[in-house]
């Protein structure tokens, strides 16, 4: 490695392959299907709804709002690693052109989500009478304007303040940014030029602040460790990611489901999965996160075997998944050694998983009372719902 | 009957083997130290022992069973100690204690009792709804140190203990050992800190490239390397420079 900017160069193509490895079993065959046609159906509602929009709609609003909070999310990704605070401790003079590739990098990786937000508020805008074409192509370099701008901003207020207040400073540069798009299409559009000399101080004022403060490696080693977790997390839901570290919350409020220690050998397991189920945010998010969408199915789709289909999807993806994010572990951990049964944790695993599908179809089919009343449509949900898990737990194949 | 009794036990993680034909014995009531540089191959002969590898060839038993012949009978005579704290995330510190309690059959009482007494000995006992991720590097091996010996097994296997405790830790530990080892339990401990070794150990075992080099009490060891009033850290030395010599002999 003769200079920094090719590690950025090596870090950059490493980080590509860990990514496209991943995005592989995302973006599997399923999954694209699916998509395209939530795309297309999503697409067609919209263009119905735009039809017969209200004239009064606040579509301006709206929009700048969206805008704005695409542009403001503006976190640099920096690649660091922990080893860096050791090895390049003594390089930080140096770090100015690798910084500038990340800045770069950071920038046009995140430029496609303010685009998408401007591509559908064009249909939007222009059924409500607003805005010109020109206009709307200023718009388009505005943002590109401002997204760098603001990654910059980013970087040079988390150098500063090593990540401290950085909502403070989101929070401002997300009303400059709306209040940039509302006035552009508005008969005080020259006010922006007024904003932007706003935005040029505040950049200004960050980028002195940095320059006293010696480069903060914890914060953004931390910072690029937490985005990548997410990804991590992201890919577990489609496949195994090795090493993976949920966060941990203790969710006092449900120790009354957590039980109190039995002291019977066969119970040790339970008592276990019990907990890991609970307190690990990824599972137990992904188990209510599910049980949420399956409610609000069974609120709203009024169609018998549309609910049903639904619901039934989902009760399959959250038992089964359940069951690998149970099983997943460290390589070792301290209960492969207890003087208990072989079957004793996998049992352990199924229990737990069919007591929170029941659970979960228990809360489906209050839902579902409200929506079609005492009849058997709710029964027939739960049925579907109950014969799912079970068949799932039952018929995953064991680690070996 | 020796508690731990190792034949010809040649064995590694791949086909390469890292142990060669190792034959070893720990009898009831005996403290042995297992010596040897990096990579002489102590965490993988404890993990054969444990059962987290399966010998290539040769047999280990521990209370007179080998592992398939009666896993929970075999899993059920020891405890263990790893190098690094391995914790559960999602457990607060009272909750490893129970966990370790039910799944080695305790009662709640004897429970209740033993780990009052060892939290008291390792002055954790105000962080019993902690989670593993406030605690420092010494508290997290005093957690597994305590579920070790909540236990109060047959057999105690403890790899590089003393790394990470604070002093007063490392004494704690030193009296706990001494008092199971006076009660009838046996101990395998691996370590690096020799003039400790020498000072508690009843037998040393000398481990070099996967090979036993030499074992017995420190005047064994002594009469082996013919070096009369040498210290272990001495013996240790010789026998790197005497296997060095050997090699380019």
């Amino acid at each position: 490695m003769k200079n920094l900017r090719e590690l950025w160069g090596a870090r950059f193509f490493n980080y590509m392959t860990e990514f496209q490895k991943y995005m592989k079993y995302v973006f599997t065959g399923h999954l694209a299907i699916v998509l395209v046609f939530a795309i297309g159906a999503a697409g067609y509602a919209y263009s119905e709804w735009l039809k017969d929009i209200p004239t009064n709609f606040p579509s301006l609003l709206i929009v700048s709002v969206f805008i704005a909070a695409a542009l403001t999310y503006s976190p640099p990704i920096t690649l660091l690693k922990p080893a860096d605070a050791v090895y390049l401790l003594p390089l930080e003079t140096k770090l100015k052109g690798y910084l500038s590739k990340a800045l770069g990098w950071s920038v046009f990786s995140q430029l496609p989500l303010p685009y998408i937000f401007f591509i559908i508020a064009l249909p939007l805008l222009s059924a409500t009478d607003i805005g010109s074409k020109v206009a709307f192509i200023w718009l388009a370099l505005f943002i590109f304007a401002i997204k760098w701008l603001y990654v910059e901003v980013e970087y040079f207020v988390r150098h500063a303040l090593s990540g401290a207040h950085i909502w403070r400073d989101r929070l401002f540069r997300f009303v400059l940014a709306s209040l940039f798009i509302y006035l552009w299409f508005t008969a005080y559009f020259y006010l922006v030029f007024g904003i932007a000399i706003m935005l040029g101080i505040y950049a200004n004022y960050w980028r002195n602040a940095k320059d006293k403060k010696p480069f903060p490696y914890d914060h953004f080693i931390a910072l690029e460790q937490n985005r990548m977790m997410r990804f991590y997390r992201f890919a577990n839901y489609f496949t195994d990611v090795p090493h993976l570290k949920g966060s941990i919350s203790r969710r006092a409020w449900l120790g009354f489901l957590m039980g109190s220690p039995k002291f019977g050998q066969a119970e040790s397991q339970a008592f276990l999965v019990r907990r890991t189920f609970i307190r690990t945010d990824d599972i137990f998010w992904l188990w209510l996160r599910l049980t949420a969408i399956s409610m609000l199915g069974a609120l709203f789709i009024s169609f018998p075997i549309v609910v049903v289909l639904f619901v039934g999807a989902l009760t399959f993806a959250s038992s089964i998944q359940l069951v690998y994010a149970l099983r997943a572990g460290d390589e070792f951990r301290m209960d492969m050694l207890f003087p208990v049964k072989g079957n004793t944790r996998p049992n352990a695993i199924r229990k737990t998983v069919r007591t929170v599908q029941w659970i979960q179809a228990l809360l489906v089919i209050i839902s579902a009372f409200f929506l079609f009343g005492l009849s058997s449509t709710p029964l027939i949900l739960f049925f579907v719902m109950i014969v799912v898990s079970e068949l799932t737990i039952r018929l995953i194949k064991e680690n070996k | 009957m020796p508690i731990v009794e190792l034949k010809e036990v040649t064995g590694g993680y791949s086909r390469k083997p890292v142990l060669h034909e190792l034959s070893f014995e720990i009898k009831k009531n005996e403290l042995v130290g297992l010596i040897g540089l990096n990579g002489a191959g102590k965490s993988t002969t404890i993990k054969h022992i444990i059962g987290l590898m399966n010998a290539h060839s040769g047999e280990i038993r521990v209370n007179g069973v080998t592992f398939d012949e009666d896993p929970e009978k075999y899993r059920q005579s020891f405890s263990y100690i790893p190098e690094t704290p391995i914790l559960y995330e999602e457990l607060t510190l009272r909750e490893h204690l129970e966990l370790t309690a039910m799944a080695y059959g305790l009662d709640q009482d004897v429970f209740e009792a033993r780990s009052a007494a060892l939290l008291k000995e390792f002055m954790m006992e105000k962080r019993l709804r902690w989670f593993p991720a406030h605690f420092s590097k010494g508290m997290r091996q005093k957690v597994m140190i305590m579920c070790a010996f909540l236990v109060n097994p047959a057999l105690y296997i403890i790899d590089e203990p003393f790394v990470g405790l604070d002093p007063i830790g490392i004494k704690s530990l030193l009296e706990q050992m001494t008092e199971r080892k006076n009660a009838g339990a046996s101990i395998l401990m691996s370590t690096h800190i020799l003039s400790t070794a020498e000072k508690y150990c009843d037998r040393i075992i000398l481990l070099h490239e996967g090979k036993l080099r030499a074992q017995g009490t420190m005047d064994e060891l002594r009469a082996a390397f013919n070096r009369p009033n040498a210290s272990l850290d001495d013996l240790y030395i010789a026998m790197t420079e005497d296997n060095a010599n050997e090699k380019f002999a």
